[in-house]
């Protein structure tokens, strides 16, 4: 598979279940034991209502699409800017994905830009961003 | 700083060091004849840089996890009470004695573990957020992610396909998380049970971590802001290997409602 280049070319995205599962799971490797990912009565006094997933855990699975799509590259100068525009809560399946921006070109580098999302079944972006990935 | 006047300067340290805490800022200063630790006003204590002096300045550095300044100038850095007891105790050691190498060994590796503990599991009181303050400096933190704790994390993700090419590194991530939960833990977001946003993250990576590599990463306040009674935090951090190599940076933006 090459690296999507084009612009607006579509990167190789995913779908995941965040369970709440999952989510004591990345508490306990990312040692980010907020209460308000873990603790249910905690949680149901804050503005959520409920618990949420890790902001991380989302970004992790933006980190996954880019290694996927840019083996080596993204792992080599990638810089990823994200906001967390909205808590995926346990249970729900979300949608990882992305395209090509544009590509610049920096200090005789080129660089490919991606707008890079995860989406709940709402409709609702958890998290967008841009990557981006050097070439070459 | 001759024996009589660190032995009185250590005293006066033990009463400042009676009340643990997680996060005193203390500055290193190499001046014209000897190496002094202080914390605001107060010198803690301090070495002269004859020989054996020089080998204690080197100790007190390695367990406070900086390098010893050098001379006129000074290294900030945040250190619980319990590891400034062990950085008073090598001050006062006699290097002219063999033994004393020994025991800076000791005093050092326990030094150095409670850098490595303060990645979420401080000891000491966490500070209240109206202690925060813009150019506040966090950590050192030593990060040293075993594969056990490598794969944990990448498992704990989800991505059992292993699609990508980590290639037995530690998740880049990993290490950001890790941080976070250090800063959490200090400003006593899980004690204190307050309420919490991630609101943004960036992190650029020059290279993986590999596991059983330590990784030094530095924390600093960016900016610190009342909005409504929330407070807008944004601390950016630098990784670096033990060669001061530049490994990632990260930015991250948390939202606090106390």
């Amino acid at each position: 598979m090459s690296p999507p280049q084009a612009t607006g070319e579509e990167l190789k995205g995913f779908r995941r279940t965040v369970t709440q599962d999952r989510v004591n799971a990345y508490a306990g490797a990312s040692g980010d034991h907020n209460p308000i990912h873990l603790d249910e009565e905690f949680a149901s006094t804050t503005r959520f209502g409920q618990r949420i997933a890790h902001g991380m855990l989302s970004l992790a699975f933006v980190w996954e699409m880019m290694s996927i799509n840019y083996p080596g590259a993204w792992h080599d100068g990638g810089t990823v800017k994200t906001r967390f525009t909205s808590p995926v809560v346990p249970g729900e399946e979300v949608t990882v994905h992305g395209s090509v921006k544009r590509v610049r070109e920096v200090g005789g580098r080129q660089f490919i830009e991606c707008d890079v999302a995860v989406t709940r079944p709402t409709g609702e972006k958890a998290l967008t961003g841009t990557a981006t990935v050097p070439l070459g | 700083m001759d024996k009589a006047q660190r032995a009185s300067a250590i005293e006066a340290a033990y009463e400042l060091l009676g009340t643990p805490r997680s996060h005193l800022r203390v500055k290193l200063e190499q001046t014209e004849d000897a190496v002094l630790l202080h914390y605001r006003e107060q010198t803690l204590t301090g070495v002269q840089l004859d020989e054996s002096g020089i080998n204690a300045a080197s100790a007190m550095a390695v367990a406070l996890g900086v390098n010893v300044p050098a001379a006129g100038e000074t290294s900030e850095v945040l250190a619980s009470t319990g590891l400034l007891h062990r950085v008073l105790a090598i001050s006062d050691l006699d290097f002219g004695n063999p033994a004393s190498f020994e025991l800076a060994n000791v005093l050092v590796n326990e030094a150095i573990d409670m850098q490595r503990s303060s990645r979420g599991r401080n000891e000491a009181t966490p500070m209240d957020l109206g202690e925060l303050e813009s150019g506040q400096a966090f950590g050192p933190y030593v990060i040293e992610i075993s594969q056990p704790d490598a794969d944990a994390y990448i498992a704990a993700t989800g991505d059992s396909e292993k699609l990508h090419d980590f290639s037995g590194n530690a998740h880049p991530l990993q290490l950001d998380a890790y941080v976070l939960s250090s800063l959490i833990a200090e400003i006593g977001i899980v004690e204190n049970r307050i309420e919490t946003v991630h609101a943004g993250q960036q992190m650029t990576v020059h290279r993986q971590a590999t596991p059983g590599e330590m990784i030094i990463a530095n924390s600093t306040l960016k900016s610190c802001s009342n909005r409504r009674g929330s407070i807008w935090a944004i601390f950016e951090t630098t990784f670096v290997d033990e060669a001061g190599r530049r490994v990632a940076e990260s930015s991250s933006t948390i939202i606090m409602m106390p």
